[in-house]
């Protein structure tokens, strides 16, 4: 083993301690141009009129892109799985969110940019907006999303709600001592990396383009950007992988191809560099979640089945979110082993900006509900904690909600050292007990049909 | 003055002297002042102030710290960090700002320029019964805190010369922040006991702007116990929802940090 | 106005309300300082001025006229790696890089007054720096290091310059 426990160097180290490593924005080309943005100001409007002619006219802007420049203007980031786009690049109609890019300007500065959007005429007509997910259902409530209403509706073709149906839930509630229900929310979340989004777009004599890009994904962006400007690969080239932290901030390609556009227009390169008030305000988030969880437990501390409600908040379109609801249905009973599922989620549009992936996506607020929900099943049961988690917790060959066998679960190893690390007591069978395939105790009735039989569905 | 460059909208002079500046900016309309630059700089790099004229106080001295006779005189260009020695309540408060690399840029005359939830030391100061010094079109003025602001202290045409106050027979700060730049204080009180003895009290972050908390040093002067002065604080205080705190948390809070300042002069 | 960047005179032409920051970014291509927040708050345009720690994007440049400025790249080169430098490879402090500029510089001015390698003082003097990536325990035992007087063997992480990419075989897969 040469590599593994080795101590080996970063093979980028020596340029980032010395200023030689190259980041997108540190990219300069001759003749380079300088892009900005004009964003909706209104959390929710119908757009009247658009007039860019003053902005054109404006001395040192080459080019301004509207909804009109984009081949392919309404595109999603999961077409390639099937599920249909709904976000326009540059707002048409309707501004959906505060921060929505209506237009982009590029100039010889940032700051003759930034003056010709002030000079671009937008007519707003204000629309109510909706921020809270518990009342996107009500039948007055102001339609978000052009191309599936306020929630998508097409899981396998033509559901409304993304389900998990495993067991006998009615049963396990028939047969549970106690019932416990809690109703847990988080808040959305900026990644907030150092680098806003950034990219440098150039045009090549051949027409090619050659792409300057802080993408986590670079095939992903690259698909994106040919979808956009209904180019073949073969046209376009990325040039990334030095990326000014992304965590999950970087996968939705905010800035490339409209700096593409920008510089297929003007024929020059143009850089298009976010301000952090931008980055705060108008990249994609990490969601929002409102998840209601009702399980049903013994009086001995076994959790018998659980039925949950979740909706997600993804903002004003879809992007990624019903993969993260997704993610999120097959992991809802998070560190624990339950046999007896019943889960209902939504993926409901809001007035919000869209919302997209940050470290677990789909799984983080996920575990803040499942560990306090655990919390509070402990003590309506008057349990040790530990002993409860440790109980239930996920062993080898336990199924997962989508039914997949774990083959490596690492729920006891965390539980016992991090009883260790705090100085709280274990009993010896619990502070022995190890991942290993349940038997005797550890294996109740209510258990054996859903262990199964090692790395299979 | 030395320099006058132009460029694109806004023409910066730099001063030599305290009476340069005060002709700088006073005699100009519209005139910005730029000193440590902490707050100033950022609006113009984001495009968000329209800067038609600004005067740099940075060759004009006025960063001198003079103590003489039981008084202690700051010019408004004085870095935060060199205010760091001042008796408390002020001391503290300065060395808090920021972090050291804003610390050490930012001036206390910015500091008191700047509405909350800047303006850290308009607390201390108003505790300390702090005299301030500024100019304007109609000359020189001197008044508390609440005096300057009220003249509208910030706006152009207006420059901030020095803040003085006598030393305190003791003085203390309570502040919720941490350390970094970040972390803008939510809640701060400021308590002084003057060489005659009676106790002065003020809070930033209790309301919307700095304001003495009456009502506490009252209940202190009639005999009355740190308990009931800090649960008296209440009634001069505004409490209010922003990003840093809500106001229920900020009226929880105020009598805990009150009693603590009060402790700490040994009242 | 003059100013001397990394020991070399320098003139420059932007205007006097521009922050050094720009001025080093666009006016001089010196490209370590970075544009993470331009208001005070993230540390990633952090410079020497004078020898002092100041941020870039906070100072008009008309206020440094006549200064000494230094950056990253005036610390160290890639064959001549400072203490600071060598210490932020040997405990792996840099991840993504972005904010390894400003630390780098920062935590030089620390050393160089004498700064100890208390961990609490060590993370005082680098309050104003956000890093994403690491959680900071990294950085703070790069810098005491430092303070501590460690040596560091960086012979294999200096052929690291000729970007050999270190691969493993079946990974990820």
């Amino acid at each position: 083993m040469k590599v593994v426990g080795a101590r080996l160097p970063r093979y980028d180290g020596v340029g980032h301690v010395t200023g030689r490593t190259t980041y997108v924005d540190d990219v300069r080309m001759p003749g380079m141009l300088h892009a900005a943005a004009l964003r909706s100001p209104h959390h929710h409007a119908r757009i009247t009129g658009l007039d860019v002619s003053a902005a054109e006219a404006m001395t040192g802007v080459h080019a301004v892109i509207t909804h009109a420049d984009v081949p392919l203007l309404v595109y999603g980031h999961l077409s390639g799985a099937g599920i249909p786009g709904d976000e326009p690049l540059l707002a048409k109609d309707h501004v959906r969110y505060r921060g929505q890019p209506v237009a982009l300007v590029a100039a010889d500065t940032v700051e003759a940019a930034r003056a010709a959007c002030a000079a671009i005429e937008v007519g707003y007509e204000e629309l109510p907006a909706l921020f809270d997910v518990r009342l996107a259902f009500e039948d007055d409530a102001p339609v978000v999303n052009d191309t599936f209403g306020n929630w998508y509706n097409q899981y396998e073709g033509n559901l409304d709600v993304r389900q998990i149906r495993k067991g006998d839930t009615e049963a396990a509630f028939d047969a549970a001592d106690l019932v416990v229900s809690g109703v847990y929310r988080t808040q959305s979340q900026e990644q907030a990396p150092l680098e806003t989004q950034v990219c440098v777009a150039v045009p090549e004599p051949d027409g090619r383009l050659t792409v300057h890009t802080c993408t986590q994904a670079m095939y992903f962006s690259l698909g994106v950007v040919c979808s956009h400007l209904q180019m073949p690969m073969s046209e376009i080239k990325m040039v990334g992988g030095t990326v000014g932290g992304g965590f999950g901030g970087k996968v939705d390609t905010a800035s490339d191809s409209l700096t593409a556009l920008a510089a297929q227009k003007s024929g020059r390169p143009v850089k298009w560099r976010w301000t952090r008030e931008e980055e705060m305000l108008a990249s994609g988030n990490r969601g929002p979640w409102h998840m209601e969880i009702i399980d049903a437990v013994s009086r001995d501390g076994w959790i018998l089945g659980r039925k949950m409600l979740t909706i997600h908040d993804a903002g004003a379109y879809g992007r990624f979110s019903v993969y993260g609801l997704t993610k999120h249905s097959f992991h809802h009973t998070g560190a624990y082993s339950i046999p007896n599922l019943h889960f209902d989620g939504y993926v409901v549009f809001t007035n919000r900006i869209p919302t997209t992936a940050m470290r677990g996506y789909g799984v983080t607020g996920l575990s803040t509900a499942i560990e306090l929900h655990a919390e509070r099943v402990a003590r309506e049961l008057g349990m040790d904690p530990y002993e409860f988690r440790l109980k239930n917790a996920n062993r080898v060959n336990d199924t997962s909600p989508n039914r997949i066998a774990y083959e490596d679960p690492s729920t006891v190893e965390v539980l016992q050292s991090l009883a260790s690390a705090t100085g709280a007591e274990l009993s010896d069978e619990l502070r022995t007990m190890t991942r290993d395939q349940r038997t005797g105790d550890m294996l109740p009735e209510h258990l054996t049909a859903q262990v199964g039989s090692g790395g299979g569905h | 003055m030395t320099s006058t460059a132009t460029a694109g909208a806004a023409a910066v002079s730099a001063p030599t002297s305290e009476a340069e500046a005060v002709a700088a900016v006073t005699q100009q309309p519209n005139a910005t002042v730029l000193a440590g630059g902490t707050l100033l700089v950022p609006q113009h790099n984001l495009g968000h102030a329209e800067i038609e004229r600004v005067v740099w106080l940075g060759r004009a001295g006025m960063s001198a710290i003079v103590r003489s006779n039981g008084s202690i005189t700051v010019g408004a260009a004085t870095p935060l960090a060199k205010c760091a020695g001042l008796p408390a309540p002020a001391g503290p408060c300065a060395a808090r700002i920021g972090d050291n690399e804003v610390n050490a840029q930012a001036t206390i005359g910015g500091n008191v320029c700047s509405p909350a939830p800047y303006g850290d030391m308009r607390g201390p100061l108003l505790a300390l019964g702090a005299q301030l010094h500024w100019a304007d079109a109609d000359g020189k003025h001197t008044g508390g805190v609440t005096d300057f602001v009220a003249a509208g202290g910030s706006r152009p045409g207006v420059l901030l010369l020095d803040v003085a106050f006598a030393v305190p027979a003791a003085g203390s700060f309570v502040a919720l922040r941490r350390h970094h730049t970040q972390s803008l204080c939510a809640l701060a009180v400021s308590a002084v006991r003057g060489g005659d003895g009676a106790v002065a009290i003020a809070a930033t972050g209790a309301a919307p702007d700095a304001c003495r908390l009456h009502a506490a040093e009252a209940v202190l002067a009639g005999g009355g116990a740190i308990a009931e002065a800090a649960a008296a604080a209440a009634a001069d205080a505004d409490p209010y929802d922003d990003a840093l705190a809500s106001a229920a948390y900020r009226r929880r809070v105020l009598p805990v940090y009150v009693a603590r300042a009060l402790e700490q002069i040994g009242e | 106005m003059d100013l001397t960047v990394n020991s070399v005179a320098r003139t420059v032409q932007s205007p006097p309300l521009a922050s050094l920051l720009t001025v080093l970014r666009e006016e001089l291509d010196i490209t370590s300082p970075k544009a993470g927040c331009e208001s005070g708050s993230c540390g990633a345009c952090t410079v020497l001025i004078d020898g002092e720690p100041r941020r870039s994007c906070l100072t008009a440049v008309c206020a440094v006229d006549g200064a000494e400025v230094t950056t990253v790249e005036g610390l160290g080169t890639p064959e001549d790696l400072s203490r600071v430098q060598q210490a932020f490879i040997h405990h792996y402090a840099a991840q993504c890089g972005f904010c390894t500029d400003g630390l780098v510089v920062a935590a030089t001015a620390y050393v160089s007054a004498g700064g100890s390698a208390d961990t609490a003082a060590i993370s005082d003097a680098l309050a104003g720096h956000y890093c994403r990536c690491t959680g900071y325990v990294k950085i703070i035992e790069a810098v005491a290091a430092v303070a501590r007087g460690d040596e560091f063997d960086i012979a294999a992480t200096a052929s690291s310059a000729n970007n050999t990419y270190v691969t493993i075989a079946g990974a990820g897969s």
